[in-house]
């Protein structure tokens, strides 16, 4: 099992299924059914993304979700996503970002 | 066996005595050739007596079979019994709607955008994204939107055009 509760400045996890059913969840994402649906939806959006427009072809690692305080990062592993909710340095607004 | 004796008696003492076969009342014109008649009849039925009962069956038989072949078993119709080319051609055919349906139910998962890696860890807790890639995506985004607000129809010409009907 990860131990997701090393990761710096972490406030709360997910991990979910490739279909969106949660198979854990802590801290303040705890039973966050709401934001496990959000989370799945993204996903399956950026499935739309034309890779052909980045220079990288093979694809993303991790989607960051970056709000003025907290940011969602979500990496997909072992064919699970996980969902990991970090504090942030205040600093710009909401955006979704590829990296 | 009875019948055929009573006929045989019947003939030799036709146009005799009265007997159980003869007519009560007699035919005032013509009384010999009834009686002749009558017993030619009872002759002939009395030879067929015996391939009576199996022509009776034979029919009986016929009607059973055309009864048979103008009702449609739904039920039997499951149980057709298949010729060997009949059995290969269908074995062909499911063969090939199977490999077309195998290739068509197995669609290939859309590729997520994300990869799958080992150590998620790594990751999820590596620096969160810099201030100048978050300035950047901000400026183009507000930038494509301020772009797509600006767009706009240039109406030129009528969508719908009368026909000019004679």
């Amino acid at each position: 099992m990860l131990n997701l509760d090393r990761i710096p400045d972490q406030v709360g996890y997910l991990i979910m299924a490739e279909d969106g059913a949660v198979i854990s969840s802590g801290g303040e994402l705890e039973n966050n059914e709401r934001i496990a649906d959000i989370i799945s939806g993204l996903i399956s959006l950026t499935d739309n993304v034309d890779l052909s427009a980045f220079q990288l072809a093979e694809g993303f690692k991790r989607i960051s979700v970056t709000y003025d305080e907290f940011a969602y990062v979500i990496c997909l592993s072992n064919k699970k996503v996980h969902v990991v909710k970090r504090r942030l340095v205040p600093s710009g607004s909401a955006e979704v970002a590829l990296a | 066996m009875g019948c055929c004796f009573s006929c045989k008696d019947d003939g030799s003492n036709q146009g005799g005595e009265a007997n159980e076969r003869t007519h009560l009342l007699v035919d005032p014109v013509s009384n010999n050739t009834t009686i002749q008649r009558v017993s030619s009849e009872d002759y002939s039925s009395c030879a067929r007596s015996l391939p009576k009962k199996t022509d009776e069956q034979s029919a009986l038989n016929q009607i059973l079979q055309e009864t048979a072949t103008n009702v449609i078993d739904v039920a039997a119709l499951d149980s057709h019994v298949l010729e060997q080319h009949e059995y290969h051609e269908r074995v062909k055919h499911y063969a090939q709607k199977l490999q077309s349906g195998s290739r068509w139910t197995v669609p290939r998962r859309t590729p997520c955008l994300l990869l799958d890696v080992p150590a998620p860890e790594k990751f999820l807790s590596a620096e969160p994204l810099s201030v100048g890639n978050l300035d950047l995506i901000t400026s183009a985004v507000s930038k494509a939107n301020a772009a797509l607000q600006e767009l706009k129809v240039e109406h030129k010409e009528d969508l719908v055009v009368p026909f000019r009907i004679p």
